[in-house]
């Protein structure tokens, strides 16, 4: 893809309302890159808690809103890989009988990136020029593994960041058991994915993990401050944006 | 009588999910089979085009199973053996009694077969005091303990060699051991007279061929082959669904087959089977009964949403790799098909109200339909049960589950559409947390239903100013400038 | 059962006798010339059998004849004692090629060795007889109509003069299987299978039995033999 003149921000609902340093450290990476960004302010969700709960009529409600707000973007990018995911093979299930509806989605959904395919598969980037010091394993989200099949370039990526050694943990791509509602709503079998997740983690021995999918990642940091384990947790945006 | 129930899934998985002992038992099927599974696929001549085309040999099977079953049943019956077509798992049962009193049989011997745990046959045929013995070793063990099989493929998996050891030396007399190949000889020793002195054998199918009137049966063990060859009658109870059209079928289904449940090449013993011992034959069953049994399957099968869920071959690929599965067990799930294939085929036949656990209890992580040897999408499927659930469904006889989440989630997203009620939904939300108790800022309990996020873990407050209003604030900043 | 038949063919929307069964059942070209190819043993088939005998525990012997072949299960026969009681008997298909390995002169003075009656028929006590005579003997010997060289599988065929029992029933099974016997493949077996009247029963029998019921362990030796030789005949 030829360099975009203007890229488009869709923040994710949870890093909007908590986690916001990650929305700036992923808009300080794309500024690094030369890019010129914008953010519909009018944007809220991708409506997938809806869909995931199997409420598809309200999730459709989002999905429409997100078309309204986006279709008109030349590319779009996201610090998420589960909202990109429900943008790219859900909305369509949401408007299969809507062919009008269908075609918008489907143009907007070749248009809507995760953060670290967009980098390194539409702008040909893996050194974003960061450093970070340190050791870190990696966390493979699974709507950003299987449903988009990102594996190699987020590694690609915080292989070229200065200081950082990347160390792989056993099964790096087993669900930490967040899953949404489920997390709440089955909470022993969450938090049995979750000490598995956490005990696999520590075995790699780096203190430190990385994710691109904040859903993710505040499940590994709830356990983690409650237990008080000795486990920093970062989206992959901050290491991106780190500086000497 | 078991007493199962999709019902007690959380209470049964709450316990599992403290069972260490379990889990390192399971975590040996992942690691000796779930996860190796892909690249045994991947060595045959199909490559990464293996599961696409066992999908596709199961797809036509399954698209055209009028002519297939008709095919099947005719070539059977040229050969001499019975088929007998059951609606239901009560007539495939009563279908069974028939045959063993006209038999006269007093001890029947079993091969492993999901489909007659679906049945509950070992119930009635007990109750119609028919000795009836589990030869399967796996089988053999959960009989003995009076359990249901906690897996697929690996029946008492979930058991410790001192278990099984502890089991034998009370059942069967045996001084104790827990040398599994010892203990093994001890379940040979058993298992031998019992099958030697059977009047009836009865299997299940792995899969049929249509073409050629044959049923295939494999095993490692060679029982499934003793209790269908040395007693005088050979039952066969096969799913509708289950079953080939032709002996290239079985190339691609049975390479992927054995990979899949046990990270073989092949089985031990492949068996073709299709009707009673010819004359010149000196052993071998002197009647060959095929009863496939229906039992939901067509319902399924008119549902073009579903009808995927048939293609299985029940290979337990999919529980070796979940990681659900690993953390709760087999009879967490309340009936004999567990895993991400029960969450859906149980709820299908069973009652989707009924087994509502089933299909919500789970992340959609998508292991599972990664590691399928046909392709099947469990995730699609039980996303679209968790939707039925929701709305409801007159074809399914689904009632909606909960009035007042479609309400809240109906408001919700209504009001999410305007940035503004986000904004103003945030702001009494950032209110509300501080009234909630703390740990070092994150909060540490949260009200009514998200409380259960909070019994383990802490939950993350609103930041004090959203992205939103950041960026806002930026770009004020850049005009000013 | 028609109403089976009818509830499916409703649920897929579809017709009775509306042409598909030439899709269903149409074979492609592939599958049906592997048969045809000409299934003359090839370097590498001989290696493969032998690997793939290892990790199944299947002890492959390579004879050149079947004099030599004889002797070396006569031998065989001698060392080994039976696992149920103290009489050894040895029970064997009636076939041309055991035929020739001369067991009953061998052997004859120190255990019995009985052939699978060849008969259009049998009675109910004859059954009955054969059946007891299996279940004493501690070795079935049998021949195998192919020797797939992917998996070290033997493919056995039912007929007249072989009986099922004598490849399940005893501690040990021997299969006797001439070199021009070997195919390459599965697939290939299928085909040749394909092409042929099928008996109502075949077996394909891929070393001793096992099982990795008990902690994912692997035991070998479940019901089925729990010792199994495969002597390869050059000719």
């Amino acid at each position: 893809m030829t360099k975009p003149k203007r890229v488009t921000l869709f923040i994710q609902c949870i890093v909007d309302s908590c986690f916001p340093e990650v929305g700036e450290a992923m808009v300080k990476v794309l500024e690094r890159q030369g890019l010129i960004l914008d953010y519909p302010p009018d944007q809220t969700c991708c409506g997938q808690p809806a869909f995931n709960a199997g409420y598809r009529d309200e999730a459709a409600r989002l999905a429409l809103h997100y078309l309204d707000g986006f279709e008109h973007a030349e590319v779009i990018v996201c610090p998420s890989g589960s909202c990109v995911n429900m943008v790219r093979h859900h909305y369509m299930e949401l408007f299969a009988k809507d062919p009008r509806r269908l075609e918008r989605a489907k143009r907007v959904a070749a248009k809507t990136f995760e953060f670290t395919e967009f980098l390194v598969d539409a702008l040909g980037v893996t050194d974003v020029g960061a450093t970070w010091n340190g050791e870190v394993t990696y966390h493979d989200s699974c709507h950003l593994l299987r449903g988009l099949g990102v594996k190699d370039q987020p590694r690609a990526l915080l292989s070229e960041v200065r200081g950082l050694t990347l160390v792989e943990m056993t099964r790096s791509d087993e669900c930490c058991g967040f899953g949404g509602t489920f997390s709440a709503k089955y909470p022993e079998i969450s938090e049995a994915l979750l000490e598995t997740k956490l005990a696999n983690i520590q075995a790699a021995g780096t203190g430190a993990v990385v994710g691109c999918d904040m859903g993710c990642l505040l499940h590994m940091q709830g356990m983690i401050r409650r237990r008080e384990l000795p486990i920093s947790v970062h989206h992959i945006a901050e290491i991106l944006a780190g500086e000497d | 009588m078991l007493n199962q129930s999709p019902l007690k899934y959380r209470e049964l998985a709450a316990k599992a999910v403290q069972d260490k002992q379990l889990h390192r038992a399971l975590a040996m099927m992942r690691d000796k089979i779930g996860r190796k599974a892909v690249n045994l696929y991947n060595q045959l001549p199909t490559g990464e085009g293996s599961r696409q085309a066992a999908k596709a040999v199961r797809r036509k099977v399954v698209d055209n199973l009028d002519v297939v079953l008709e095919t099947l049943a005719t070539n059977i019956r040229a050969r001499g053996g019975h088929v007998h077509l059951a609606e239901s798992g009560a007539d495939a049962v009563e279908y069974c009694l028939g045959v063993a009193k006209r038999f006269q049989v007093r001890r029947v011997v079993k091969g492993k077969s999901m489909l007659s745990e679906e049945i509950h046959l070992n119930d009635a045929l007990e109750a119609a005091g028919i000795e009836t013995v589990e030869t399967d070793l796996g089988e053999y063990i959960v009989q003995l303990k009076g359990e249901a099989p906690s897996h697929i493929i690996a029946p008492a998996i979930h058991y410790t060699r001192e278990q099984v050891g502890e089991l034998f030396a009370e059942k069967l007399g045996e001084p104790y051991t827990d040398d599994p190949p010892t203990l093994t000889a001890m379940a040979r020793k058993t298992l031998r007279e019992k099958m030697l002195g059977a009047d009836m054998g009865i299997s299940g199918g792995n899969t049929a061929c249509a073409e050629t009137g044959h049923v295939t049966i494999v095993s490692n063990e060679g029982n499934i082959r003793m209790a269908t060859t040395m007693p005088r009658v050979h039952v066969v109870l096969l799913g509708i669904e289950k079953i080939a059209a032709t002996l290239e079928d079985h190339d691609i289904l049975l390479r992927m087959l054995t990979r899949a449940a046990a990270g073989q090449k092949i089985s031990t013993y492949v068996s073709y089977v299709g009707g009673p011992r010819l004359d010149e034959e000196p052993d071998g069953p002197e009647e060959f009964h095929l009863v496939l049994v229906d039992n939901g399957r067509s319902r399924i099968l008119a549902d073009p949403d579903f009808r995927e869920v048939l293609h299985c071959v029940r290979c337990g690929g999919c529980l070796n790799v979940c990681p659900v599965y690993m953390a709760i067990g087999g009879h967490s799930y309340g009936s004999p098909y567990c895993g991400p294939i029960g969450a859906v085929f149980t709820p299908l036949t069973q009652g989707i109200n009924d087994c509502h656990h089933l299909c919500q209890g789970e992340t959609l992580c998508g292991a599972c339909k990664q590691v399928c040897p046909v392709d099947n999408d469990l995730p699609r499927m039980l996303s679209l049960l968790r939707y039925k659930l929701a709305n409801g469904d007159a074809r399914w006889n689904v009632r909606p589950q909960s009035l007042s989440a479609k309400l809240a989630f109906g408001a919700w997203s209504v009001l999410m559409r305007h940035r503004r009620m986000y904004d103003a939904m945030s702001l009494v939300a950032g209110f509300c947390q501080k009234l909630l108790p703390r740990k070092n800022g994150w909060i540490s309990r949260l009200p009514g239903q998200l409380g259960g996020w909070t019994r383990g873990r802490d939950f993350p407050p609103l930041a004090k100013k959203s992205f939103a209003r950041r960026w806002a604030r930026r770009d004020t900043a850049r005009r000013d400038a | 059962m028609s109403r089976i038949i009818e509830r499916v063919r409703q649920a897929l929307g579809v017709r009775a006798n509306d042409g598909r069964d030439t899709l269903v059942f149409a074979k492609s070209d592939d599958f049906v010339h592997c048969a045809e190819a000409k299934a003359t043993e090839r370097d590498g088939w001989m290696e493969s059998i032998r690997i793939e005998a290892k990790a199944l525990n299947l002890r492959v012997h390579e004879c050149p004849d079947l004099d030599a072949c004889g002797e070396a299960i006569a031998s065989l026969a001698r060392e080994r004692d039976p696992e149920w009681g103290t009489v050894k008997q040895i029970m064997r298909w009636s076939d041309p090629l055991l035929d020739g390995l001369g067991l009953e002169g061998r052997l004859g003075a120190e255990m019995a060795v009985k052939s699978v009656p060849g008969a259009d028929s049998f009675s109910q006590s004859e059954r009955e007889e054969f059946r007891r005579e299996v279940i004493a003997s501690y070795i079935g010997i049998t021949t195998a109509d192919y020797l797939l060289a992917d998996t070290a599988s033997l493919v056995l065929l039912g007929g007249r003069g072989r009986a099922r029992s004598v490849s399940l029933v005893p501690s040990i099974h021997i299969a006797v299987v001439p070199r021009s016997r070997m195919l390459a493949s599965y697939r290939q077996m299928l085909s040749i299978l394909g092409a042929m009247d099928l008996p109502s029963n075949v077996s394909i029998i891929t070393g001793p039995s096992k099982t990795a019921d008990i902690e994912a362990t692997l035991v070998h030796g479940a019901h089925g033999p729990r010792e199994m030789h495969l002597f390869l005949v050059a000719s």
